[in-house]
């Protein structure tokens, strides 16, 4: 028996050493692919808590100066794995009182839209919108609203670019091409170079590029603290590189897993408001 | 009911006065705008319109919402010129925790269609300008009470108006009075005509309207049932013949009442991919139309059953742009009665819309038909909103078709319009 026993851990540590060998060995591109691909995962799992609701302020400004300012509430809520989010404009005037809801469902079931216009004074239904699409007139599209500060793992291949100091602090370079051709028109983006904080699995900075492979846009996200022990970027910027508008976007009063009323979130009653 | 407006409104304000608001909020929407006909150059709007609101939270679950108006106009023939009114103030009140009360001055708006009155028919409408203005600014609100208890299964809400209000149409020396004989009775001609006082429901009691909906989202549907009992805006103008009608002294009698309608109503709405369908069907108990014929036994007036549908289709079709169409059948049942519409009536509306300029310009063209009459109005515009005051709109509104249409009657009243908003 012990004979055994020395002969199967003797064949054992062979297979070990070899293994061994072979990870040093194996090209430090492969060992960097297997990290960013937990560290986008470790992105993604980020929690987001089962509610969120929080004030924001988005500026726009357009190539000439020209500029337009939002004040909006923001709240969201995990029912299940679906997830539904509103809306409201608060400022200016002319759009005080619009709201916006959305059933994300986790299924492939394709979301649920309703808008309440106060010209209408009634809530309508409206199309999913395509994930590309620009929302509300802000440089950033439904998909990058859907969930602001993270990026959806099934529409990317990623790899690591390398690192790069940011005001002291190291962060790592993911290079991420759209996961099929049809991935890329829908979202219209034909490349990304991602900045990933490892310490708190924050992303920091997104370039994207068109189709075309002519940089389209970048989204930077700073004033990341803790809320709720979740982290939370206060602050995104994005520079839209081809038509010279800006969305800046400052958050406040954010809050997680608070309780919210339900009915919040049903279409017949986005006219009172949150 | 200008009495109870009036202790309505000073409630409120009284109310508002308070300085206990949690939060508040002042608006202020100056509205300069001036239309011009195309064909003639006459001017046919030039005015000034001033609307203060205020909304302010009394707590967790009191929210109140006042909104005036004051409009001048130089060529307004129904207010002398000016109009100061309490235009919207209600209390939105929580009740039990998820169940919501409105009480006061407001607009209630039912079904899906856009612009096509088969089931937003809970306010009555100005139609100083027709159809032109849009619906939020030309919904007459009234004072009423809206009920809304959400359930596990959806929404019940139940409404009731005391408020006798009915539409408010253009004098008829202005350019949009009413003389199409599908909505104004034709004068005979030849013979003298005697009006009788109109015939108005006065009890808010016993005239005031009620209705009771029920909407839910319904696998992917949204879907509401709605029953609505109430007077119907326009009177029905009976044209009563002389007993010796051989005798030229002895007059028509014309007589106008409202009547009493049972609406019964399906709306229901869902978006495939890019598309959304909404449509919504219409049960009218009584509705009335008038006759070509006046005989002692019509009075000029023949009342039917009326099933009116509309089915309408929108689709994003690219980034900004967006399309919608929209058909509408009414149907009334069968009469030997030779009337001005027909048994059948089909209507279309096209809306083109495309927004630009990261939203800030929108392009839109809006047709309107009518099948039947071949009549129309075509209105192209564009909207530019300048910065987050300032707005401005410039459109056209051409008319065309049988004059005996709703559209075509209009037909000399081509127009252009010029507006500037300023919201603070």
């Amino acid at each position: 028996m012990s004979l055994f026993i020395t002969k199967s851990m003797t064949k054992w540590l062979r297979c070990a050493g070899w293994l061994s060998l072979s990870l040093v060995a194996l090209p430090a591109t492969l060992r960097a692919e297997i990290d960013v691909q937990h560290l986008m995962q470790q992105v993604d799992a980020r929690a987001e808590g089962d509610t969120f609701s929080g004030a924001a302020v988005f500026r726009l400004t357009d190539r000439n100066g020209g500029e337009r300012i939002q004040n909006v509430r923001l709240f969201r809520q995990y029912q299940g794995d679906d997830r539904r989010s509103l809306l409201f404009y608060d400022q200016p005037a002319k759009v005080r009182g619009t709201a916006f809801l959305t059933y994300d469902y986790a299924s492939s079931q394709e979301d649920d839209q309703w808008i309440y216009l106060p010209a209408l004074r009634k809530p309508r239904r409206i199309s999913a919108s395509d994930r590309g699409d620009y929302f509300l007139g802000t440089d950033l599209t439904y998909e990058d609203m859907k969930r602001p500060s993270k990026i959806n793992l099934k529409d990317w291949q990623f790899t690591f670019a390398g690192e790069v100091n940011v005001q002291g602090r190291t962060l790592q370079k993911i290079s991420a091409l759209p996961a099929s051709p049809f991935i890329s028109k829908e979202l219209g983006y034909g490349r990304a170079l991602i900045q990933v904080d490892a310490s708190n699995a924050t992303l920091q900075r997104i370039d994207f590029w068109d189709l075309q492979d002519q940089p389209l846009k970048s989204v930077e996200m700073d004033d990341i603290r803790l809320v709720d022990g979740i982290w939370t970027a206060h602050h995104i910027h994005v520079t839209h590189h081809k038509s010279g508008h800006h969305t800046d976007i400052r958050f406040d009063s954010v809050a997680y897993n608070e309780r919210q009323n339900d009915q919040m979130y049903q279409p017949n009653r986005l006219d009172r408001g949150p | 009911m200008k009495l109870i407006s009036w202790i309505a409104s000073g409630m409120l304000l009284a109310v508002h006065s308070m300085a206990w608001a949690e939060n508040d909020l002042w608006s202020l929407q100056s509205r300069w705008e001036s239309a011009v006909n195309a064909i003639n150059g006459d001017t046919q709007t030039l005015a000034w319109r001033l609307q203060p609101s205020w909304e302010a939270d009394w707590g967790d679950d009191i929210r109140s919402t006042v909104r005036g108006r004051f409009r001048l106009d130089r060529f307004d023939r129904v207010y002398k010129y000016s109009e100061t009114e309490l235009y919207e103030a209600y209390l939105d009140l929580n009740v039990a925790g998820q169940h919501d009360l409105r009480l006061g001055k407001q607009q209630i708006v039912w079904g899906q269609a856009d612009g096509i009155k088969v089931l937003d028919v809970v306010n009555p409408q100005s139609y100083r300008e027709f159809v032109l203005p849009d619906y939020a600014d030309s919904r007459i609100p009234l004072w009423s009470a809206r009920l809304q208890l959400n359930l596990e299964a959806g929404a019940l809400e139940f409404v009731w108006l005391p408020d006798i209000t009915h539409h408010r149409l253009a004098p008829i020396d202005s350019p949009y009075a009413f003389r199409s004989p599908l909505v104004a009775p034709p004068r005979p001609s030849g013979i003298p005509v005697q009006f009788e006082p109109l015939e108005e429901p006065d009890d808010p009691w016993r005239d005031g309207d009620a209705g009771i909906r029920f909407s839910a989202l319904i696998g992917d549907w949204d879907v509401a049932f709605s029953y609505f009992y109430h007077y119907l805006d326009s009177p029905a103008y009976r044209r009563e013949l002389p007993v010796f009608s051989d005798t030229p002294e002895s007059p028509v009698t014309v007589r106008g009442a409202f009547l009493r309608d049972h609406l019964f109503g399906i709306a229901a709405s869902r978006a495939f991919g890019a598309l959304t369908l909404r449509t919504e069907l219409g049960y009218h108990d009584t509705s009335f139309f008038y006759t070509r014929q006046v005989t002692p036994a019509n009075a000029g007036v023949n009342i039917q059953h009326e099933t009116a549908a509309v089915i309408g289709l929108d689709w994003d079709a690219a980034a900004g742009l967006w399309l919608s169409a929209q058909s509408v059948v009414s149907v009334i049942s069968h009469t030997d009665e030779p009337l001005y519409r027909d048994r059948i009536e089909r209507s279309w509306t096209w809306v083109t819309r495309y927004d630009l300029l990261h939203d800030s310009l929108r392009l839109e063209n809006t047709v309107l038909w009518n099948q039947n009459r071949k009549d129309g109005v075509l209105r192209p515009g564009l909207r530019y909103q300048i910065d987050d005051v300032w707005s401005l709109r410039l459109g056209y509104d051409r008319f065309w078709g049988n004059a005996e249409g709703l559209y075509g009657e209009f037909k000399e009243q081509d127009r252009w319009l010029l507006q500037w908003e300023a919201e603070l």
